[in-house]
């Protein structure tokens, strides 16, 4: 499963030669997960195992940070045992990123993965009542469209380095996230809603707030 | 050989200038050359440096050699043309000039006379001819206050110079600028103006009068006028100005358009009437530039900034042509901040829009880098299309004024404060939290502490969060704190972070959105005081996880006692 096509990876890695993005790659691992192994009892998604066959880690500067896993450090297994005091269903997510400096996780989630193995992607804020957002159908399609938010980013005729200025990723940016049929297929059925709603009075707004935004995903999906 | 002796004189001048800061060298025109010298009163040169401007590189530097042989145009042609038509010997003109970086702006011009005999012809292109040479040794060499005395003799005019003791006036420019021309809309402003005030103008017959009239200026825009005080001597039927008053007022004001900011230009004006003329004949006997009352210390700071930040884009606007549009696309955050501090608090502008964004207002005007601060957190949180909308909206009033925006304009001005005022005591939506948390990080090891940037990273390399004292959930409770200030964010180890998370939570669970802004504070003091000790510290598991146990116990103690009370 090694030699699964990462174009979306690819096109991140481009984006970060093209802009001034700060990228630090790690060199890969023999002794990284591979498909289906079990991490902390969770399976290790087939995409996310080739993407770690081909690189250690990647850190974009005061941004995406994708775990390292190479000889010096596990980070991969290291996060997934920081998280595991996490509720359920997030405890059962894999977590393979995060925002650089931030709480913001990136993980797989194996409960949904698909026949082959693939398994979406969300956003989880763990900051106040936790909660996830679903942002892509597969690992691959993460990169994507991440690389795609930063051409955005980079490409705005009024680009500022003031992060202040940019579009949140992904509340601001439902065009990019909707260009993913598969995963807006899933979120029409229903199945992250145990991930992005929480329930009682103190959760109704944050609710609400997902709502509008999966309305907004919806309008923009093609 | 008139031309090689007149260089030696401006040579000699200026090395004694450049040494002392004063020093006047009688500055021979017409067929009659000396090179006597005469040294005036010594003046201070405190505020006055040889030293270019450090901000300019030499390749700037060369760039601007033609705005400074502009501007030395500019200056000899102020010069010569309010001398041009005095024929009374013995009249003297004052000028003073702030030079910067080869830019000169006037502050201020007066007029003496002392003797009553008419003197031969002296066209003022002979003394500007050779005063060129100086001028272009001074514009490249000097920072500082100079002031040029022009004196009226028979047949020439002898020109002295000094350097003046003067703080640099805000209204001073920045950068030489090749285009020295007035903008059509000044002219006619000017030149209206000029009219308006010339039909207050009277003498009674064979008497003298006097008025005062305040010109308001705001860049290179004329903004109004008010009249002052009228004073005449008794005597016969009033005469009206003459035509050539509309002409001196224009001349006298125009020259003080080359300057920066709000401000007003104080002209004294004397009127005579002699023999059965039908007119009196008045002149511009002192005009100098009255600035604005000195802010706070506390927004002085912050306005400095603004000022030269405006210089930069007005700079852009005139001399390069870069319309508001592209210019608004090139605004950071904080310039925009500036821009609402320096535009709105700086001009007095704040005052029109306290009855639509009371806490707005407040938190601009509450001085310096802080206002500026707490008002570029509400931008992060307002979002895109607001941060989009004020940008296009002060650039417009930076480049053209206040007065430029439309009716529409000022309602959408008035409905963003509006929009902005109301959203302090909403909850944040998810999208606000994270641009704010987003920031909170580029500030923290950018801007606050880049020495731990490099520290604060765990084994993994990824940097430390940074926490808010405060959390964002409760900034709603908060209005007027800037949610995003230096003193209520601190990086955590993940291992820290969580733990205080679960006090939050704690704190949270037991009372939902019913908390008071006494309350969070409590909470926040209760974090503080228990796990203060890791706060921008990095965190080593080892020592700090049994610490960080009994810590979190304590901490959610407190908790259950202040929920209890």
């Amino acid at each position: 499963m090694t030699n699964i096509p990462l174009p979306g990876l690819e096109r991140l890695l481009v984006a970060c030669e093209k802009y001034p993005v700060r990228a630090k790659l790690r060199k890969p691992w023999g002794g990284a997960p591979t498909a289906g192994t079990l991490l902390l009892g969770k399976p290790v998604d087939p995409i996310l195992a080739a993407v770690y066959s081909r690189l250690g880690g990647l850190h974009l500067d005061h941004d995406l940070f994708i775990e390292p896993c190479d000889e010096q450090v596990n980070g991969l297994l290291m996060v997934n045992e920081e998280q595991s005091d996490w509720p359920e269903p997030f405890r059962s997510l894999l977590i393979f990123g995060c925002r650089d400096g931030l709480s913001y996780t990136y993980a797989t989630v194996p409960s949904l993965a698909d026949a082959r193995g693939f398994q979406p992607v969300v956003e989880v804020d763990p900051y106040e009542d936790i909660y996830a957002l679903p942002i892509a159908s597969n690992v691959d399609r993460f990169f994507d469209t991440y690389a795609r938010y930063l051409e955005l980013v980079y490409e705005m005729p009024d680009f500022s380095e003031d992060r202040g200025t940019w579009p949140v990723f992904p509340w601001h940016v439902p065009e990019i996230i909707a260009t993913d049929r598969e995963l807006m297929g899933m979120i029409v059925e229903g199945r992250f809603d145990s991930l992005m709603f929480q329930e009682g009075a103190a959760a109704r707004r944050g609710n609400e707030e997902i709502r509008n935004w999966i309305a907004r995903l919806r309008a923009a999906s093609p | 050989m008139i031309r090689g002796a007149c260089w030696r004189a401006v040579a000699v001048g200026l090395a004694v200038l450049m040494v002392q800061g004063c020093a006047t060298v009688p500055y021979e025109v017409g067929s009659a050359l000396s090179l006597e010298r005469q040294v005036s009163s010594p003046g201070e040169a405190t505020f006055v440096s040889t030293d270019r401007n450090a901000s300019s590189s030499e390749d700037e530097w060369k760039e601007e050699a033609g705005a400074r042989r502009a501007e030395v145009e500019w200056a000899l042609a102020q010069m010569g043309a309010l001398a041009n038509g005095e024929e009374q010997v013995g009249t003297v003109l004052r000028f003073t000039f702030w030079v910067e970086r080869g830019a000169f702006t006037l502050l201020s011009h007066h007029r003496g006379v002392a003797g009553a005999e008419r003197g031969q012809s002296a066209k003022a292109e002979a003394f500007t001819g050779e005063l060129r040479g100086l001028l272009t040794l001074l514009a490249e060499r000097r920072t500082g206050a100079l002031a040029f005395t022009l004196h009226r003799e028979r047949s020439r005019w002898r020109v002295d110079y000094e350097a003046a003791s003067l703080e640099e006036p805000p209204e001073a420019k920045q950068r030489p600028a090749r285009r020295t021309d007035y903008p059509d809309g000044t002219l006619l402003a000017v030149r209206t103006m000029a009219r308006q005030v010339v039909r207050l103008l009277q003498v009674p017959e064979d008497a003298s009068a006097r008025m005062t009239v305040e010109v308001a200026l705001d860049d290179d825009r004329l903004t109004g006028w008010t009249p002052g005080p009228y004073q005449a001597e008794s005597g016969g039927t009033v005469r009206p100005a003459n035509d050539r008053a509309v002409e001196s007022l224009t001349l006298a004001v125009l020259p003080f358009l080359h300057g920066l900011g709000p401000r007003s230009v104080r002209l004294a004006l004397s009127g005579t009437h002699e023999g059965t003329s039908a007119t009196s004949h008045w002149r511009v006997e002192r005009a100098e530039t009255i600035r604005p009352v000195p802010p706070d210390e506390a927004v002085e700071d912050v306005l400095r900034e603004y000022r030269l930040l405006h210089a930069e884009i007005f700079h852009r606007y005139r001399e390069e042509m870069v319309d508001s549009v592209a210019l608004a696309g090139t605004f950071s955050l904080e310039q925009v901040a500036l821009y609402v501090v320096g535009g709105l608090v700086g001009k007095g502008l704040h005052v029109a829009f306290e009855a639509v964004a009371p806490v707005v207002m407040r938190g601009v005007t509450r001085g310096g880098a802080a206002g500026m601060r707490w008002f570029r957190t509400q931008l992060i949180r307002a979002g895109r299309k607001d941060q989009e909308l004020l940008r296009r909206l002060f650039a417009k009033v930076e480049t053209e004024g206040v007065e430029s925006l439309s009716a529409a304009e000022r309602n959408e001005l008035t409905q963003l404060l509006r929009r902005m005022e109301q959203s302090l005591t909403v909850k944040l939506d998810g999208d606000a939290k994270k641009a704010l948390r987003a920031k909170a990080q580029d500030d923290f090891f950018g801007v606050f502490h880049p020495e731990l940037e490099e520290v604060l990273r765990n084994a993994k390399g990824k940097q430390y969060d940074i926490h808010h004292l405060i959390p964002l959930e409760y900034a709603h409770l908060f209005p007027e704190l800037d949610i995003n200030a230096a003193a209520n964010l601190k990086a955590l180890g993940t291992p820290v972070h969580k733990k205080i998370n679960n006090v939050w939570t704690s704190f949270r669970a037991a009372l939902g959105n019913d908390a008071t802004p006494q309350q969070v504070q409590q909470v926040a003091d209760i974090t503080q005081r228990h796990f203060a000790g890791w706060f921008n510290k990095v965190y080593e598991p080892g020592q700090s996880d049994a610490l960080l146990e009994r810590a979190t116990a304590a901490a959610l103690e407190d908790v259950h006692a202040l929920l209890a009370r």
